[in-house]
């Protein structure tokens, strides 16, 4: 390997590095945001809200870490597909749950049906669309 | 930052450079220890307090979701120390990445699930 050669492999290596390092920031951040939501004056926020902000940061920082740190976002889509296709079976079965077993407010019902359906609806609009199809030919 | 420090690893064994490599890894399973004492802390807090396995339901799904967490970030030190002792034997080069690679995977899937529990069990209004 030439003397060029190298110096760019170690450049793309540091801005390899500096990805991790901002990502970190990014999610530390987001941590903050999280933790910030326990203090006594933010926790009397309506309630809906505070579960709508957290599950939103949270499903962000999942996407971060996966993305990231497990190089989703470089392997081929499908596997981000497959992922995307968990997360929106899992949220209602999870959620559902916890509205019966009352770990969650009991919200009003049109909220709680927002909840639960609409983030893995529009997910699941965007793996729809984001299938594409043959020429409609068997092979 | 588990999941920093463990990439930063890869990151450096993959570029040959032992040495930090190890280091990060130290790091790593360091703040995996921490987080584990931090758990043994809080469940003997928490029991002492009069909040047991089987108390009441919130204190049964409490136990085994963060207990089970802290069981998998054990086995995730575990992984790190052998590796850490391979690096130390000379066994782990930049030719043994792979094997780095596939702990980090552990590690962050570890970590993606401390996501969903941190928010649920801790942050969530009751």
């Amino acid at each position: 390997m030439t003397t060029i050669e190298n110096k760019e492999l170690e450049e793309s290596w540091v801005k390899q590095d500096w990805v991790y390092i901002k990502t970190a920031l990014i999610l530390a951040f987001f941590t903050a945001i999280e933790v910030f939501t326990y203090f006594e004056s933010v926790h009397k926020a309506p309630e809906w809200l505070l579960v709508t902000t957290l599950s939103f940061l949270m499903v962000v920082k999942f996407f971060l870490v996966a993305g990231v740190f497990m190089h989703l976002k470089d392997d081929n889509s499908v596997f981000t597909k497959m992922m995307t296709m968990g997360m929106c079976i899992a949220w209602p079965v999870y959620f559902i749950m916890a509205f019966a077993l009352g770990f969650l407010p009991d919200w009003n019902v049109i909220i709680k049906v927002l909840f639960l359906f609409l983030p893995p609806g529009v997910a699941g609009f965007w793996l729809g669309f984001s299938f594409k199809g043959g020429d409609g030919g068997h092979h | 930052m588990s999941s920093l420090t463990v990439v930063l690893a890869i990151t450096a064994l993959r570029r040959n450079d032992i040495r930090r490599s190890r280091i990060w890894l130290l790091s790593t399973a360091l703040l995996g220890a921490i987080f584990v004492g931090g758990q043994v802390y809080e469940f003997t807090a928490f029991y002492r307090e009069g909040l047991g396995y089987t108390t009441n339901l919130f204190g049964t799904a409490f136990f085994t979701l963060t207990g089970f967490h802290g069981v998998h970030v054990t086995v995730g030190i575990i992984f790190l120390m052998s590796m850490y002792i391979q690096s130390m034997r000379g066994k782990l080069t930049s030719a043994q990445e792979e094997r780095l690679e596939i702990i980090g995977l552990y590690w962050h899937f570890v970590d993606v699930v401390w996501i969903v529990i941190f928010t649920i069990v801790y942050l969530f209004p009751q």
